[in-house]
């Protein structure tokens, strides 16, 4: 199999790489570019600690091919964190007590960032749905919507 | 300590135990650059991959590796017969690193490739042929040791074993391989004392620790004929002696290097790839990295065994047990596992702690069987029997119509008397069982929520007390750096307790400033660590705190002295504090921590004066044990042979309020109160968050998890199959840290890190109590309850 030349834009940064077909945007995310923020857990979409945002979207890395991702927008947790400064979802995360291993929270965080894009004031009903495809050993998520609505309030002090 | 000087020492105001300070590994885990062993990455590195047994038990005819050794990009095929005839385990030597002649259950390791690229060394795995001649397998306990079972080991006798730890097996019986007994008074008079006997078979099923982070490994063989191996572990000291073992190889040459862990609930204690990534690397000289897929978590590494406990209760009419007697069978699956063999038999009997009959008579087999091996899970043994335990509580109630608290408190262990082994109890079962209560029916009370058909509301406490494990050590090392920081050397990991934060906390505390005055060093490395023995038993914040606060003293008395010259001061006037060494009869004399040795620069470079750092160690024991026996600290004449058999216990209240579904068997956990009687707490965020995390994982062990297998073969080995609680199914919960000093814990603080687990046991009384019929066995699968509700 050949390889092909793709283009991605990694956390707003243009990335031209050669991947092989099979490959998937987690391999390339971790492997190519060196950003292991996106974790590795399963390969097959069962446990979330692999979630990006593509295009506004979160999805399973581990699950999305590579060359599918041809010329979107790609966010990591790394994406997240500019300047020396923590998103607001970064902080909330923290405020919040969520971490523990922290081996779900870079996945956690991208799907909790994905719905505020999205949805800017969800329900609670839309925060289970957000992190339905997220598993975490240690708490089971337990702290995540307290995350959200201290997200929600944080990037409010941001604008005012 | 006595008693007056402890309660003096609890209630001095603290400078920062107690305090909910923000973890120091919060911030890298939520940016991503958190580096956990499955990022490693070492140039010319390669990778490895595990062939394993396809079938349970049998004889290896033949290993054909040639078509993978000509597969383009293999560098290495190694097979039991590239490694050296020895055994390893941590208990009892009896597993080879890959298998040599015969295979006891699927996920055994028979074969393994290192190649230029994980596609490639896949590929090779595939192409390795191995021909078996099957055995006979046996996957039953109670089926394992009838007399024509299938013997797995048949050299056990010949085994090698530990020398502090060694199994039990005081009679002949096909595959077992450890057993503990606890007599305490004589049951069969008890027995005829009683007003009712309730007798009943109790099961649990086989569970996996789910850990999200897979094992993941990078060995390397140095050319100075050493090993370095970077790995998940939750016990650096630990793997480096069982690898030692399996690759005849003293400590002395390996280096266990272990960074931030995702997750082991116990898993994480024993070997798996390692030593195999070691052999593959001396093979081919380069770095080998091996990562286990999600399918191997489940089917090559441990698991919490599947259990069956039979209990006999007699007890008279006012409620008081007379005689309790148990028989605890044990799948422990085809090897050891480290020092599963250990906990589940020796250690698990602990859960009998509790609670005070007349007489007792325990019996623990633990048994082979061509499963995966049993590991220590999160809460082990008494998670497991105090679920029998616990239901047969709520049922001799019923039967003498008793509430299941006043049951409770009748049979409770009293604080200053002895317990049934005979170790003074300090723990105060009654606190932790009654604020349980309490916070449940104030919230029941304040929501005015109510079921309606097909929902039934069910009530169910459990009252129980997860052991931490002794004799066991920790050594800590502090160090005063000629900028006055204190530097902390540890050998402990942080798999996700925020043990890191809390031994911060600790040092920041004796010496009364600021948490970024202090700094963890070189943390889980072999080479640089001190000493300590693993990241379990929720052992670290009593074992290594005590290290630390010794540590931190003896240090305090080393500045003192050397300041005492400088500040013309005797050192038992000096104290040192706030990051001065300062007189305690003239405040006006005192020294700035970081001039102690600097005496700035001069034109070739900076110089240090005196000492240039001062530096201490302590190390923190504590010694236990039973006469076998009896399985207490008195011998069968009365002669005390040890003063405890654990370290500490951590009592546990809980109440629960389930509704179940009728019609469909489906159970939702309403609300839920976990009481842990912390000791102290040293920094109540963590304390919080590991009551949290036990009770969610209690709730899905009780409802959900259950690895399934036929005739050897895993069924559910993936998260599509088997069940996690997940954020949506979680109810509220009211987690509650009570705190009964611990006379010999830091600060008085206890262990928290396993006790929110024994949710598990409180949520089948909850679930019987709302169908009236009494559940008998874990999961609680929604065809069982429509079983039971059919009955
Ligand atoms: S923090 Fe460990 S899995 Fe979520």
């Amino acid at each position: 199999m050949s390889k092909k030349q793709i283009k991605l834009i990694v956390n707003g940064k243009e990335e031209i790489i050669e991947v092989n077909p099979y490959e998937s945007l987690l391999k390339v995310l971790r492997e190519y570019l060196g950003l292991t923020g996106a974790k590795r857990g399963c390969d097959y979409g069962g446990c979330g600690v692999c979630t990006v945002v593509v295009n506004g979207k979160a999805v399973y890395s581990c699950m999305y091919p590579a060359i599918k991702a041809e010329g979107k927008e790609i966010t990591t947790v790394e994406g997240l964190y500019k300047n020396g400064k923590l998103h607001p979802v970064q902080k909330a995360f923290i405020d919040a007590n969520t971490v523990q291993c922290g081996y779900s929270i870079p996945g956690a965080i991208m799907s909790a960032y994905a719905l505020l894009l999205n949805n800017p004031n969800p329900s609670d009903e839309d925060i289970k749905e957000a992190f339905s495809g997220n598993l975490c050993r240690c708490s089971a998520g337990y702290y995540w919507p307290e995350a959200i609505k201290l997200a929600i309030k944080y990037m409010k002090q941001r604008e005012s | 300590m006595n008693k007056q000087a402890l309660i003096e020492e609890i209630e001095k105001q603290y400078y920062i135990i107690g305090k909910p300070v923000e973890r120091i590994d919060a911030k890298p885990k939520v940016t991503g650059e958190a580096i956990y062993g499955y990022d490693l990455v070492f140039p010319k590195m390669l990778y490895g991959k595990i062939k394993h047994s396809s079938i349970p038990h049998g004889i290896i005819k033949r290993i054909d590796t040639s078509k993978a050794e000509s597969l383009p990009g293999v560098r290495a095929v190694i097979t039991g017969k590239d490694i050296p005839d020895h055994r390893y385990g941590l208990v009892l030597f009896d597993r080879y690193l890959i298998a040599k002649d015969r295979v006891r259950f699927i996920g055994e390791a028979v074969a393994a490739v290192a190649a230029d690229t994980p596609e490639i060394a896949e590929k090779a795995v595939n192409l390795i042929e191995v021909e078996y001649e099957e055995l006979p397998a046996v996957f039953d306990p109670e089926e394992a040791i009838k007399q024509d079972a299938p013997i797995l080991h048949p050299d056990l006798r010949k085994y090698g074993t530990s020398k502090v730890s060694a199994p039990w097996i005081p009679f002949d019986m096909p595959n077992l391989n450890n057993y503990r007994r606890v007599v305490f008074g004589n049951v069969e008079e008890s027995f005829k004392k009683s007003d009712v006997i309730v007798e009943n078979i109790y099961e649990t099923s086989m569970v996996q620790h789910a850990h999200l982070e897979p094992q993941s490994c990078v060995c390397i063989y140095n050319y100075d004929d050493t090993f370095t191996v970077y790995t998940s572990t939750q016990t650096p000291f630990r793997l480096r002696f069982e690898l030692s073992l399996a690759l005849n190889v003293p400590e002395n040459r390996i280096r266990v290097v272990s960074p931030y862990v995702g997750g082991g609930f116990g898993n994480k204690l024993t070997i798996y790839a390692e030593p195999i990534a070691c052999i593959l690397s001396k093979k081919t000289r380069r770095p080998v990295k091996i990562v286990l897929t999600r399918e191997e978590v489940f089917t090559f590494t441990t698991v919490r065994p599947p259990t069956r406990i039979y209990v006999k209760d007699g007890a008279s009419r006012d409620g008081k047990i007379l005689a309790r007697q148990v028989r605890f069978y044990i799948n422990g699956g085809a090897y050891s596992g480290g020092s599963g063999i250990a906990v589940y038999t020796y250690l698990a009997a602990q859960a009998l702690a509790t609670y005070k009959p007349e007489s007792v008579k325990f019996e623990a087999f633990s048994i082979y069987t061509n499963l995966p091996p049993q590991g220590p899970l999160r809460g082990v043994g008494p998670a497991i029997l105090d679920f029998a335990f616990e239901r047969q509580m709520d049922i001799l109630a019923k039967k003498l119509g008793l509430d299941p608290i006043e049951i409770r408190l009748r049979n409770i262990s009293k604080q200053g008397e002895e317990n049934i082994y005979g170790e003074i109890v300090d723990e105060d079962y009654s606190k932790v069982l009654l604020t349980a209560y309490d916070a449940l029916m104030k919230k029941i009370k304040e929501s005015n929520e109510e079921p309606t058909h097909p929902w039934k509301r069910g009530i169910g406490y459990a009252l129980s007390s997860k052991y931490s494990l002794a004799p066991t050590a920790s050594s800590a090392t502090v160090k005063l750096r000629e900028d006055g920081v204190i530097e902390v050397f540890i050998g402990s990991t942080e798999i996700g307790m925020g043990n890191y934060t809390a031994m911060q906390q600790i040092v920041a505390e004796e010496f009364q400033i600021p948490m970024e005055r202090v700094s963890i060093a070189a943390a889980a490395d072999t080479e640089f660590s001190p000493f300590d023995e693993a990241q379990m038993s929720s052992r670290t914040t009593v074992s290594l705190g005590n290290a630390l606060v010794l540590a931190c003293r003896k240090l305090k008395r080393k500045i003192a002295e050397y300041a005492a010259n400088k500040l013309n001061e005797d050192p038992d006037h000096l104290e040192v504090k706030e990051g001065f060494v300062v007189s305690k009869r003239n405040p006006d004399k005192k020294i700035r921590l970081e001039d102690l040795f600097a005496r700035g620069k001069i034109r070739t470079g900076t110089f240090l004066e005196g000492e240039g750092e001062l530096i201490a160690s302590a190390n923190w024991f504590i010694q236990a044990g039973i006469d076998k026996e009896t399985g207490r600290i008195y011998d069968k004449y009365g002669n005390k042979v040890f003063e405890r058999v654990v370290n500490f216990y951590t009592p546990t209240g809980v109440a629960s309020e389930v509704w179940v579904n009728v019609e469909t068997g489906h159970i939702k956990v309403k609300r839920l109160v976990t009481v842990v009687d912390a000791g102290k707490v040293i920094n109540p965020k963590l304390v919080e968050g590991q009551i949290i995390g036990g009770s969610a994982m209690g709730i899905s062990i009780a409802l959900f998890e259950g690895l399934q297998w036929q005739n050897g073969y895993a069924l559910n080995p993936n998260f599509a199959d088997y069940k996690l609680i997940q954020h949506a199914d979680l109810p509220e919960i009211i987690a509650i840290a009570t705190e009964t000093p611990l006379p010999h814990g830091p600060f008085g603080a206890r262990g928290v890190g396993e006790a929110g687990l024994l949710v598990s046991d409180a949520i089948p009384n909850a679930v019987s109590n709302a169908i009236g019929k009494e559940v008998k066995k874990i999961p609680l699968m929604p065809e069982y309850i429509l079983k039971l509700l059919a009955e």
